[in-house]
């Protein structure tokens, strides 16, 4: 029997431990998880400080994509107003976040650092199709993602690309309304559904 | 009575006024009524004393040289058509050391003779080798070839007797023979000398080869760069035909051969045997591949004898003397004579015919004199711009074929270019990659890509940009060069490139 | 791959000599340890392929002379102190080589090496990354790392030869590859080599554009992205294409092909050697321009959009053609073939479509006329095969030129030429010119005269001198052929004198070839299969409507209305009144034959949805509209 009452006040004690211990969770979705350096959250397409688009449109992140969700499509840069720096750029960049497992492989596909996983984790929506990630929600995701991915604690946490820091590689000047995806041509693909 | 006086037409003596000596020879003679005959004859190969100007006296040819125009007055003074005293007087040609102590068998008759006179080349004994291999079989005059010992004068030392008897040997409707004067290795001039002096024994020789293979039509491919030796080998062509020495009739045997003269655009390349042909054909000048070899598929894909402009010419002395005679000169495998080029920092520049097997110490201070400018010799380089560069210490090696190449080195053309002690060896070595860099036909690898990035791996050595991985990786790109070129020029550009690294080391490590 | 089984690759060299051979036609030889016997002049490195042993290559190519430019192929040969190219050396009895020893496998690193310190490795935007021979090569016998930290060359990336293939001359290698196609196999020399040493590129003379009619070969032969077409461009990477084999529908010849498709867009058709048609090749003309419009999903830019084809049925409506359902256009096409009308069929069809035309639609229209356009009926079957011409040693052409009708055959028929055969060519044209023994050039009305001559020449000797000179050249022995243009087949007289000059050549078809070729995709399926239809001559004048099957383009303004199946982007005319949807050649499954005689099959390499039929499905409802009508009516 006091080998009982033991085991109870070791129990007790266990839980009054812990009552002194700082609390680990939190009163989310108010208050927000600053997440780890390393976090792989939603995409973005980075841009050179001149404006041009990084991403040169070579398929290599969706190559080597393990569940398929990335969709490119490449078009031949106009020379006198090129795109991207080259001759390749991506006309058309779709990423299925449903299909998404963030698992990073296209950062590391990369061959010119234009795709990095970010820190923005809210990616909940109601309809299927709005979980297709357009080229222009990935370039400018705080005009074109849904709003609530952003927020000013998680911003400033990304870190600094091609040696200058986030905000100031995604200047302004770049070429606006280039990628217009024609969505009343696009019906759904297999990887959609 | 008439004087006879000899004033070279050769190019090395034109580009020091020979013609101007010739024109104020005659305005002199004129105005002094005296009876001249200027006779052009080719050059005796002595270039220091060049324009060479030839007395014919009574005791034999009186030689006066360097003769400039302004000399000529001086001269007409000294009663020099009598062979009278003078600073410039020489005494007789014959007996200059130089050209006294040579073998002279393909260059017999050059200076001797007025190049494009027919009968001067019968009086000096031309044409007998022809007639006598008119008398021959085929076979016959191949064994006699095979007998003497010739081997390519172009540089690879092929033996000309094994060549001929494959291309006999080949059946064909039509063979051809290519005669290679594309001259382009730096510092060698005896084909040049040869056509402008005595072009006749160039075609007897084509003549022979037709004769001996079977092969009714000859090429000559003479490069762009010897305007005055295309006159006179077109000249001595027509003329040829004209006396029945070409043609339908060869001397009125019956025999068929004809010579055609083709020009080159300026390539180095093209002075290799594939690559003249591809030119020769209207092509591109770019090497082909072999197998298989020209004496099997060469000209139009037909059995082909390639022969340089020396080889040929020293067939006609072959056949006239025998093969036993001709193979009585030189050592070992290498018979017979070589003629020697001696260019560059020299004192007696200029063409020694002797026989293979003499030393370079020979040539370069018994022939040569040692360098104009006085200082000791450091490096010579021999066979062209693809020999190797050879330091001082190497300099009693034989020149035979064999004793060449065991040390790694090749007696080529038999061009001999002088350095003195001021010589920079890797700016050398770096010259001899830019050279093949620029002459490459670009159709290979190794040659087209290594050549220019050895050129920018020398310049970082110069540079002193991590030396010793440098230095390992030029030696590595003249390995691939060496082992993996499609021709000689990408497998011989190390040979300069390794040797200026291996005998002058200290000139890569001083920045 | 069994180069790295047998590292060592020296055991040959301890075993004891090869007995001589019993066959004087035959040579042993060790590769890489391994004994074999081959036929006597194989290169060393199509040895090697039969003993197992890859020796990878980029110059080197079966169907091209052996130039040993590029270095790769080296092997150490016993008793030679050199390494050797593979494709260069023919194999000799007793040799010993060996492409898997430390020297060897030294020199083809340091080829690699040096290819890859000019080239630009710009591998993520290039279209051959990922079918590239240069990686695969530089993987597999690559050191992996470069020495050379020299600057790369700066040249054109994208310069347009012609308009359909640009050429990057950083990525060149110089393997030389295009330029021996054109002046080996083609004979134009339309690419040729500029410049010298490590400035030499290619590229055309004097600049002129690069017009070829088989140029797109030479996008398939080169190793590397350097030569590129304009229209696949950035289009696809190779690991997104689905294959599909399949057939040519640009002409008669039925060369096979490989159509790659990304996401049911055909993007580019490619050749797949069929040694019996086409050896490989194939011509511009079917490469380019026989695909169906790209109707990808997210590949469609606003010109093409413009552009695009119908995908759903269209009926003429208020003035417009707007969509509507296969029903209502099936019934107003029906009621269009009312009357006086015409159904036009194009001989682009598969057989089986050819055989639903004769047998299921035409018997319920019989009022329509039912015709080809063009027109396809040939009076004299072709009789022969492909694979006799490389061996013929006559042969005439009257007033056919291969050389614009059927390219892949002029690639033959310069193969005969080039084997001794003697190519007497009479017309206006003859793009075989430079290998024409003989070239009566005549205005083709005036075809008829000119082989009457010839004929007379043969038999009588009497001519005038060309034409006498150009019979010379065809009383040799050897297997005959010829071809007579089929619009000159329809005149009987012209008809009558070249089957006499066949029979005077000893023409047949068991070793040569004769007759008057078909020259559209499916011509002689359409004249086998509906012989009525083929042969009938239809009357354009004062038609009511009009049916178009699976035809390019509209038949000139007439007045009569017309119903337009197509797979093609239409003109959207005012007479125009129905659009009916249809698979296009390369989308459909069936099988077509070609103007020998020999049917092939057809997969469905593209997609373009459900909803759209294939011709063969599309007769088939028509001929049920067709029959609903009758039953209506009655």
């Amino acid at each position: 029997m006091i080998e009982d009452l033991k085991a109870l006040l070791a129990g007790f004690f266990t839980t009054l431990r812990h009552m002194g211990r700082k609390k680990i969770t939190l009163m989310y979705p108010e208050q927000k998880r600053q997440p780890a350096a390393k976090f792989k959250g939603r995409h973005q397409l980075h841009k050179y400080d001149n404006g041009l688009e990084r991403c040169i449109g070579c398929h290599l992140c969706a190559a080597a994509c393990p569940s398929q969700a990335i969709y490119v499509g490449a078009e031949e840069n106009d020379p006198k107003a090129p795109i991207s720096f080259g001759e390749r750029y991506a006309k058309h960049f779709e990423i299925n976040m449903i299909r998404c497992i963030f698992c990073g492989f296209c950062e590391e596909a990369c061959p010119v650092e234009a795709i990095r996983l970010g820190p923005e984790y809210e990616l909940s929506d109601y309809q299927r199709h709005a979980f297709v990630y357009t080229k222009d929600m990935l370039l400018d995701p705080e005009k074109h993602a849904p709003r609530r991915q952003f927020h000013a604690d998680v911003e400033q946490h990304r870190g600094p690309i091609g040696g200058k820091p986030e905000g100031e590689a995604a200047v302004s000047g770049a070429p606006k309304g280039h990628c217009d995806t024609p969505t009343g041509a696009r019906t759904p693909r297999k990887q959609d559904l | 009575m008439t004087t006879t006086i000899y004033v070279p037409r050769d190019s090395a003596a034109l580009s020091v006024g020979a013609d101007d000596v010739a024109a104020l020879l005659a305005q002199h003679a004129k105005a002094q009524q005296l009876e001249v005959r200027i006779v052009r004859n080719g050059s005796h190969g002595m270039l220091w004393l060049e324009p060479l100007v030839e007395v014919a006296t009574a005791q034999g040819r009186i030689a006066y040289g360097p003769v400039t125009p302004a000399d000529l007055p001086a001269l007409f003074a000294a009663n020099f058509l009598q062979g009278g005293a003078h600073p410039l007087r020489l005494g007789k040609t014959k007996e200059i050391p130089y050209f006294a102590q040579q073998t002279r068998l393909t260059f017999a008759r050059c200076g001797i003779t007025d190049p494009l006179c027919t009968d001067d080349y019968v009086a000096h004994g031309g044409l007998a080798g022809l007639q006598k291999a008119l008398l021959q079989k085929p076979a016959e005059i191949v064994a006699v070839l095979v007998q003497s010992g010739l081997r390519g004068r172009g540089g690879a030392g092929f033996p000309a007797g094994i060549k001929w008897r494959t291309v006999l040997g080949a059946p064909a409707d039509q063979k051809y023979i290519a005669c290679n004067a594309d001259e382009g290795d730096s510092g060698t001039f005896s084909d040049r000398m040869l056509i402008e002096g005595d072009p006749y024994m160039l075609l007897e020789g084509m003549t022979i080869a037709g004769l001996a293979v079977g092969a009714t039509e000859g090429y000559i491919y003479l490069r762009s760069e010897y305007p005055d030796a295309r006159t006179v080998l077109s000249e001595a062509i027509t003329r040829a035909r004209a006396k029945g020495w070409l043609g339908n009739n060869v001397l009125g045997s019956g025999k068929q051969f004809e010579v055609f003269l083709r020009i080159g655009a300026g390539s180095y390349i093209c002075g290799e045997e594939t690559a003249m042909l591809e030119s020769l054909e209207g092509k591109r000048g770019m090497v082909r591949p072999k197998p298989p070899l020209p004496a099997i598929a060469g000209l139009f894909g037909k059995p082909t004898v390639i022969n340089n402009v020396m080889t040929l010419a020293a067939v006609p002395c072959i056949l006239a003397q025998g093969g036993d005679h001709y193979a009585s000169f030189g050592v070992g495998r290498s018979k017979g004579t070589l003629p020697f080029q001696l260019a560059g920092n020299i004192k007696h520049g200029g063409l020694v015919e002797v026989p293979l097997g003499i030393t370079l110490r020979a040539l370069l201070y018994d022939f040569g004199g040692g360098t104009i400018t006085g200082r000791p010799i450091r490096a010579v380089q021999v066979g062209g711009p693809l020999g190797a560069y050879l330091p001082a210490s190497k300099f009693d090696l034989p020149l035979d074929y064999e004793a060449f190449a065991a040390a790694g080195f090749m007696v080529g053309h038999g061009g001999i270019v002088v350095f003195d002690d001021s010589v920079d060896m890797q700016a050398m070595a770096r010259y001899a990659m830019e050279f093949c860099a620029i002459e490459s036909c670009g159709k290979c690898t190794p040659c087209r890509i290594g050549s220019t990035r050895g050129v920018e791996v020398i310049d970082k050595i110069a540079r002193g940009h991590r030396r010793e991985q440098n230095v390992q990786l030029l030696r590595d790109l003249c390995d691939t060069l060496a082992n993996a070129s499609l021709c000689a020029m990408g497998g011989l550009t190390p040979m300069p490139v390794l040797s200026a690294l291996d005998y002058f080391p200290e000139d890569f490590t001083k920045n | 791959m069994s180069n790295l089984a047998n590292p060592t690759g020296l055991s040959g060299a301890t075993t004891p000599p090869p007995p001589p051979p019993q066959n004087p036609n035959l040579v042993s030889l060790t590769i890489n340890g391994k004994r074999l016997t081959v036929p006597k002049g194989t290169l060393l490195v199509e040895a090697a392929k039969m003993a197992g042993s890859e020796i990878p290559v980029f110059c080197y190519h079966p169907k091209l002379k052996p130039v040993g430019a590029c270095r790769m192929c080296l092997v150490e040969i016993e008793k030679n102190p050199r390494l050797q190219t593979a494709c260069t050396t023919p194999v000799s009895e007793g040799m010993v080589a060996n492409s898997v020893s430390p020297n060897a496998i030294s020199g083809q690193n340091a080829v690699i090496e040096m290819l890859l310190a000019n080239h630009p490795l710009d591998c993520p935007i290039c279209d051959k990354g990922g079918e590239c021979p240069l990686q695969d090569n530089t993987f597999k016998y690559g050191q992996g790392v470069s020495r050379m930290q020299e600057d790369k060359r700066a040249k054109d990336k994208a310069f347009a030869l012609s308009d359909r293939i640009v050429l990057d001359k950083e990525r060149c290698i110089m393997c030389y590859r295009c330029t021996r196609f054109q002046s080996e196999i083609v004979g134009d020399q339309a690419l040729v080599a500029l410049d010298r040493g490590g400035e030499s590129e290619i590229g055309t003379q004097n600049g002129e554009s690069f017009e070829s009619p088989f140029s797109g070969n030479t996008i398939e032969l080169c190793p590397v992205g350097a030569l590129t077409s304009r229209f696949y461009r950035f289009r696809s990477r190779p690991w997104d294409l689905k294959r599909t084999p399949s057939v040519c529908s640009g002409c008669s010849m039925g060369c096979n092909t490989s159509l790659h498709a990304r996401d049911g867009a055909i993007l580019r058709m490619v050749a797949r050697e069929n040694p019996g048609i086409d050896d490989g090749w194939l011509c511009d003309k079917g490469r380019f321009q026989t695909l169906p419009p790209v109707t990808a999903l997210g590949q469609v830019t606003a010109a093409e959009a413009k552009q695009n084809r119908p995908l759903q049925p269209l009926l003429r409506k208020h003035g417009s053609l707007q969509p509507t359902t296969l029903e209502l256009a099936l019934q107003r096409t029906v009621e269009l073939l009312r009357g006086y009308t015409a159904v036009l069929a194009s001989p682009t069809l598969t057989n089986e479509a050819m055989l639903a035309l004769e047998t299921g639609l035409r018997p319920m229209a019989q009022q329509s006329q039912f015709g080809f356009l063009p027109y396809v009926h040939t009076p004299w079957l072709l009789q022969g095969k492909i694979a006799n011409l490389p061996f013929a040693k006559k042969i005439v052409l009257l007033g056919f030129d291969p050389w614009t009708e059927l390219p892949v055959l002029a690639l033959w028929l310069r193969k005969a030429a080039q084997n001794g055969g003697n190519l007497v060519a009479v017309g206006q044209h003859n793009g075989l010119f430079r290998d024409s023994a003989a070239w009566l050039s005549v205005p083709q009305d005036r075809v008829g005269d000119t082989t009457a001559e010839l004929l007379a020449a043969l038999t009588t000797g009497k001519a005038s001198a060309p034409v006498r000179e150009a019979a010379m050249k065809l009383t040799c022995d050897g297997p005959a052929v010829l071809l007579l243009h089929p619009d000159l087949a329809a005149d009987a007289s012209l008809l009558f004198l070249a089957q006499q000059l066949a029979q005077q050549l000893g023409a047949n078809g068991d070793t040569g070839m004769l007759g008057a070729p078909a020259l559209a995709a499916n011509a002689r399926g359409a004249q086998e299969l509906a012989p009525t239809i083929a042969s009938a001559t239809v009357s354009s004048h004062g038609l009511t409507g009009i049916l178009l099957l699976g035809i390019d383009h509209l038949v000139p303004q007439s007045g009569a209305k017309l119903a337009v199946a197509t797979s093609r982007a239409i003109e959207p005319r005012s007479d125009v009144e129905v659009v009916l949807p249809m698979l296009h050649p390369y989308e459909t499954a069936g099988t077509y034959t070609n103007f020998t005689g020999q049917r092939q099959a057809l997969l469905a390499g593209g997609f373009v949805g459900r909803n759209v039929p294939s011709d063969q499905q599309l007769i088939s409802h028509l001929r049920t509209a067709l029959t609903h009508r009758h039953a209506g009516a009655r």
